[in-house]
């Protein structure tokens, strides 16, 4: 290293981790980087480590609930399609969400929500899977969640998402669609807070 | 039906045997593929990301989105692993940007020392696969050997480098943090405790390498 690098391994091990406030000036240190070849291999090895502790980390969860983890993101992903009117999209969520828990009857129903809503078939999945299929009001099931919701802000007063669900018990579907409702009827503000999950509170009566 | 997770015979299964039994409603199989991947996929998330529970959000994201498309996928075109972090990189990628367009939610770079140049230029590094030898050695050893080679090393530490990789590295605490749990010795103060964490890298690194040309 030449003298001009002294002092910068703990900034360039700084700028690795992503630890950028500890840095006095990143904009000169990436200058730097760019025209000194020994330090960007400092800040390769230093990312090198970073990788292998990234993958001799001991997961905090098992592979089981990592599981249940991305059925849960492809179930959202898949209410969030039907949402958006992309029907084909969902039905793929919901068709690998079922691949992850073939058991789980709201992915099937909610697969055939989108089948339906496509126009591709009428509830045929379902049958064949063995399900009786209700005859789903997709606008009712909203609707009285978002009064649940409604009602659960109005004696409880600013709840942060997790803690309302878990009030409220409402299962992903509906309860995204009902936030979404309710926010659009202006009933309730929807808000960041110190970096927390997003804040639901009811607007004050005018 | 499989065999225990980790016994010899599950580890002959390629990843498109066990991509076709998953496909046929074996959800073990997609156990062992998720195992499989884990300690590369977060090796690689790694590269943009640190906080552990970033790193797992994301791998739970590229996980969902390759299995939204599983069915795209087709054997004879490529191989899974390609296919795969092709998905990854462009996910990792994705959410960059997408915490770049907000910046509440930004922890990655701060405000404060970090302008959107930087940002921007982070962004376009990630568009090449990092070449580090590192992921390359990751990527050709199984999880378990690579557990293996991390117990060897911590054991190798001494005590206050051992503390140092539980504090920083395992439960990675902030230095403030680390400076007010620190047992071993004097009590350091914060640039101390960087070099201190510079030295341990470093430390680290040479034995990776032991390993990594061996």
């Amino acid at each position: 290293m030449n003298k001009s690098c002294k002092g910068r391994e703990v900034d360039i091990m700084h700028l690795g981790s992503g630890e950028l406030e500890r840095i006095k000036d990143v904009g000169e240190l990436k200058e730097h980087l760019k025209i000194c070849k020994r330090c960007r291999m400092t800040l390769e090895k230093f990312q090198g480590v970073d990788m292998f502790v990234a993958a001799t980390r001991s997961p905090s969860v098992t592979t089981q609930q990592a599981r249940h983890n991305i059925f849960k993101k492809l179930f959202r992903q898949g209410n969030n399609y039907i949402r958006d009117g992309r029907y084909q999209s969902a039905v793929d969520c919901f068709d690998s969400a079922l691949l992850l828990n073939p058991e789980d009857t709201n992915a099937s129903i909610m697969k055939d929500v989108a089948l339906e809503k496509s126009g591709k078939a009428s509830g045929v999945s379902g049958i064949q899977r063995g399900i009786a299929l209700p005859r789903i009001d997709t606008e009712k099931i909203i609707g009285s969640a978002a009064e649940k919701i409604y009602q659960c802000l109005k004696t409880n007063g600013p709840i942060c998402i997790p803690e309302l669900r878990q009030k409220t018990g409402i299962l992903d579907y509906p309860f995204y669609e009902a936030i979404g409702r309710l926010d659009r009827e202006k009933k309730i503000t929807i808000k960041g807070f110190n970096n927390q999950p997003l804040f639901a509170e009811t607007r004050p009566e005018v | 039906m499989f065999p225990d997770d980790h016994s010899p015979e599950n580890l002959t299964f390629t990843d498109e045997d066990l991509l076709s039994r998953f496909l046929e409603g074996e959800t073990k199989a997609f156990d062992l593929l998720y195992e499989r991947y884990l300690p590369r996929l977060n090796a690689r998330v790694s590269t943009r990301f640190n906080r552990a529970e970033d790193i797992e959000d994301l791998v739970g994201e590229i996980w969902a989105s390759a299995l939204k498309n599983i069915r795209k996928f087709d054997p004879n075109k490529s191989k899974f692993s390609t296919w795969f972090y092709t998905i990854a990189n462009r996910r990792i990628n994705d959410e960059l940007r997408d915490r770049y367009k907000k910046p509440p939610t930004v922890t990655l770079i701060p405000e404060a020392s970090a302008t959107s140049d930087d940002i921007v230029e982070m962004m376009q590094e990630t568009e090449e696969p990092s070449p580090n030898p590192v992921l390359q050695f990751i990527d050709s050893q199984k999880a378990i050997e690579l557990n293996e080679i991390k117990e060897k090393i911590i054991a190798s530490l001494d005590k206050p480098d051992k503390l140092l990789y539980q504090l920083k590295f395992e439960q990675q605490l902030s230095y403030e943090e680390i400076q007010s749990r620190w047992t071993s010795g004097k009590k350091l103060d914060i640039h101390a405790l960087e070099e201190k964490v510079c030295r341990l890298r470093k430390k680290i690194n040479s034995k990776i390498k032991e390993y990594l040309y061996e």
